[in-house]
């Protein structure tokens, strides 16, 4: 009887070892990933860490879950995503960002300067996009995804990605034309 | 300042963007997660084995419910008194459940409703069972017990078992014998006519 239990007992321990062992290999591949994603929302280096971990530590606690282990990077990445907008949502008036400056601080005729407005208006164009397609640029500025890729990461058709891509390019494209007349 | 014209085209863009997200966690980050996910214990793959559990438990307190209310005697109730033992004896269902009064569907107006019946529990099957006979006890002819001494019931079975050797006949005969006298052969009845009446018309014409 007691060799049974232990037997059993020892099957358990393996198994849990064996899902440890996945998760690390894991955790490793796509820690990065998770802490891009939440750095694309909020842009914040701490913030982005911190909701990155919270997302990583949730995957562990339900990884067992997870049926498809292949589909462990899009999982997290969507996970990440959601619990990122909550951050950004809770942290809205959050006065500092580590990439806002203010563009009246230097004259535009510096080079650095400019580049600086232009990123800033450009992520404020991002911001201002709906969420979906604003997961879709991002996840498509990240490590150089390709379109399959991403669609991988999101569980949809590739040609949902590419719709989503060029609505959102059109929409930044409208948004930022002041950059064209101002530059000329 | 021509060069700024390229911020418009998705290349840019998507350069900007790529730049923009191109950061690295600090060195600490997966050491700090490796560290926080080893203070929260993994759910294993057994660990849905408490839903089994608490479905298990949930059954069997059902089954125990359910045997304690098969098992627990009749409720009492103000409108509907539980059946007496003296009732339920008599096998009488009517008995142990008293007809209610049949309700109208719709009260008249200004009269309250009654209240609603007491629901009135009806004996279960292995109540009735018990007190209810079956039918084989139901055919039988329940017969008074008679006290007779020994030896006239001695007496009475040997006359039944003479009676079954053929000596009833002479035997009946022999006790009968003086109790059966012929008639006399002189006494005879001639037999009774009887003539029909005559018209009562026919008669009252005749007679004016």
């Amino acid at each position: 009887m007691h060799e049974r239990a232990d037997r059993l007992l020892a099957g358990l321990v393996t198994l849990d070892d064996e899902v440890e062992r996945e998760f690390e290999q894991r955790l490793v591949e796509s820690a990065t990933l998770a802490f891009r994603v939440a750095f694309g929302v909020l842009r914040h280096h701490e913030d982005a860490e911190d909701v990155a971990q919270d997302a990583l530590a949730k995957a562990h606690r339900n990884f067992h879950q997870l049926r498809d282990r292949e589909r462990f990077r899009g999982w997290l990445v969507r996970m990440t995503w959601r619990m990122a907008l909550d951050r950004q949502r809770a942290n809205r008036r959050r006065a500092s960002r580590e990439t806002i400056v203010d563009a009246d601080d230097a004259p535009a005729s510096d080079p650095d300067v400019v580049s600086r407005e232009r990123a800033t208006r450009l992520w404020d164009a991002i911001d201002g996009l709906p969420e979906k397609l604003r997961l879709v640029v991002i996840l498509a500025g990240i490590e150089g995804h390709n379109i399959r890729e991403v669609a991988a990461l999101l569980d949809v058709p590739e040609g949902t990605v590419k719709s989503r891509l060029f609505a959102a390019r059109n929409e930044l494209r409208a948004q930022l034309s002041w950059m064209a007349t101002r530059t000329r | 300042m021509d060069g700024h014209k390229d911020t418009l085209t998705d290349e840019a863009m998507a350069r900007e963007i790529e730049s923009a997200l191109t950061v690295e966690p600090s060195p600490q980050f997966v050491a700090k997660v490796r560290a926080r996910v080893a203070r929260e214990p993994l759910r294993a793959a057994n660990a849905g084995s408490w839903r089994l559990w608490l479905g298990g438990a949930a059954v069997m307190a059902g089954a125990v419910a359910v045997f304690v209310w098969i098992g627990a005697p009749p409720a009492t109730s103000t409108r509907g008194a539980a059946p007496s033992s003296a009732a339920l004896a008599t096998g009488s269902e009517a008995a142990a459940v008293p007809n209610e009064p049949a309700q109208p569907a719709v009260a008249p107006r200004g009269v309250a409703p009654a209240p609603a019946p007491t629901p009135i529990r009806r004996p279960l099957r292995r109540e009735r069972a018990r007190l209810e006979p079956s039918a084989a006890q139901t055919n039988e002819v329940a017969l008074p017990r008679v006290l007779i001494p020994e030896n006239e019931k001695r007496g009475f079975e040997l006359l039944v078992t003479e009676l079954r050797d053929r000596e009833h006949a002479k035997v009946v005969a022999e006790a009968t014998r003086d109790l059966i006298t012929p008639g006399p052969p002189w006494l005879e009845i001639a037999p009774v006519i009887v003539e029909p009446l005559q018209d009562v018309g026919i008669a009252q014409g005749e007679g004016q």
